[in-house]
C-alpha cells in the first residue's frame, strides 16, 4: 500500500517536468509578437500555477475527501501575462475495502498574450474490494 | 529533458501497475489522454477531467464515458492547451458495455 502511494507520488512529480518540456512558445511571426510584447509592458512576463493533490482512504470502510482550488494566477482582466502555464495533477486512492475517496481540484487562471499551456493529469484508483473513487479535475484558462 | 520525464513517468506507472497486479487480479483500468482510472473487485471509480467523465466498474459490469471536454482553443486567440493533446487510448466515447452475468 505504501509502495502504491510512492508510485502515485512519483507519477505526480513527473507531471510538472513534462509540462515544462511542452511549455513555452514557438515563434511564428516575430514582428507581430514583438509588437505584442511591447504593448504588454508593465504586465507580468509569465504566470505559472501548479496545483497537486494526493488523497487516499486506506482503512477498511474509511472515507477521505479533498478539495483544492487555485484561482487567479498572474495579471488581471486588463493586464495579462505574456505566457501562462497551468498544471493540475491529482492522485485519488481508495485502497481499503469498502473505502471511499473523493477529490476535486480546480484551477482557473489567465490566458497568456502569446501562449497558454495547460497540463492536466489524474490517477484515480478504487483498489479495495467494493471501494469507490471519484475524481474531478478542472483546469481552465480564459479570464 | 523530455526523455527523462517520460522515463520517470513510465517507471512510476510500471511500479504502480506491477504493485496492483500482484495483489488484485480484477483491477480494471482505463486511460484517457494519460489520465488513469481504475476500479478493483466490486468497486467503482469515476474520473472527470475538464468536463469529460469516465466511469469504470471493477467487475466489468459498466464502463461509461461522457462529455466531450472543452474546445482545443477556448480563448480563440490561437493559444493551445497541452492538456488536450495526446492519444485517447480508451474505447470510443459514449461506449457502454452491458451487464455481464456473474
Amino acid at each position: 500500500m505504501l509502495r502504491l502511494s510512492f508510485a502515485a507520488l512519483a507519477l505526480l512529480a513527473a507531471v510538472p517536468a513534462a509540462a515544462q518540456d511542452r511549455g513555452g512558445m514557438h515563434t511564428n511571426n516575430a514582428i507581430s509578437e514583438l509588437g505584442q510584447i511591447e504593448a504588454n509592458q508593465g504586465c507580468p512576463l509569465s504566470s505559472t500555477s501548479v496545483t497537486v493533490g494526493v488523497n487516499k482512504a486506506t482503512a477498511f470502510g474509511s472515507s477521505a475527501q479533498q478539495q483544492l482550488g487555485s484561482f487567479g494566477g498572474g495579471g488581471s482582466s486588463t493586464c495579462r501575462p505574456l505566457v501562462s502555464t497551468q498544471v493540475v495533477a491529482g492522485a485519488n486512492l481508495a485502497l481499503g475495502g469498502r473505502s471511499s475517496a473523493g477529490q476535486a481540484i480546480t484551477a482557473l487562471g489567465p490566458n497568456g498574450v502569446l501562449a497558454t499551456d495547460t497540463y492536466t493529469r489524474g490517477t484515480n484508483l478504487g483498489y479495495g474490494a467494493l471501494s469507490s473513487a471519484n475524481q474531478r479535475l478542472i483546469n481552465q484558462t480564459g479570464r | 529533458m523530455a526523455r527523462c520525464s517520460a522515463a520517470v513517468l513510465f517507471a512510476g506507472l510500471s511500479v504502480l501497475l506491477c504493485d496492483v497486479s500482484a495483489s488484485a487480479a480484477t483491477l480494471r483500468c482505463r486511460s484517457v489522454n494519460g489520465n488513469l482510472n481504475c476500479a478493483g473487485s466490486g468497486g467503482a471509480s469515476c474520473q472527470s477531467v475538464d468536463g469529460r467523465t469516465v466511469c469504470v466498474s471493477g467487475d466489468g459490469a459498466v464502463v461509461q464515458s461522457f462529455g466531450a471536454g472543452p474546445a482545443a482553443d477556448m480563448a480563440g486567440d490561437g493559444t493551445t492547451g497541452a492538456g488536450l493533446q495526446g492519444r485517447d487510448d480508451a474505447a470510443p466515447d459514449r461506449a457502454v458495455t452491458p451487464l455481464e452475468p456473474q
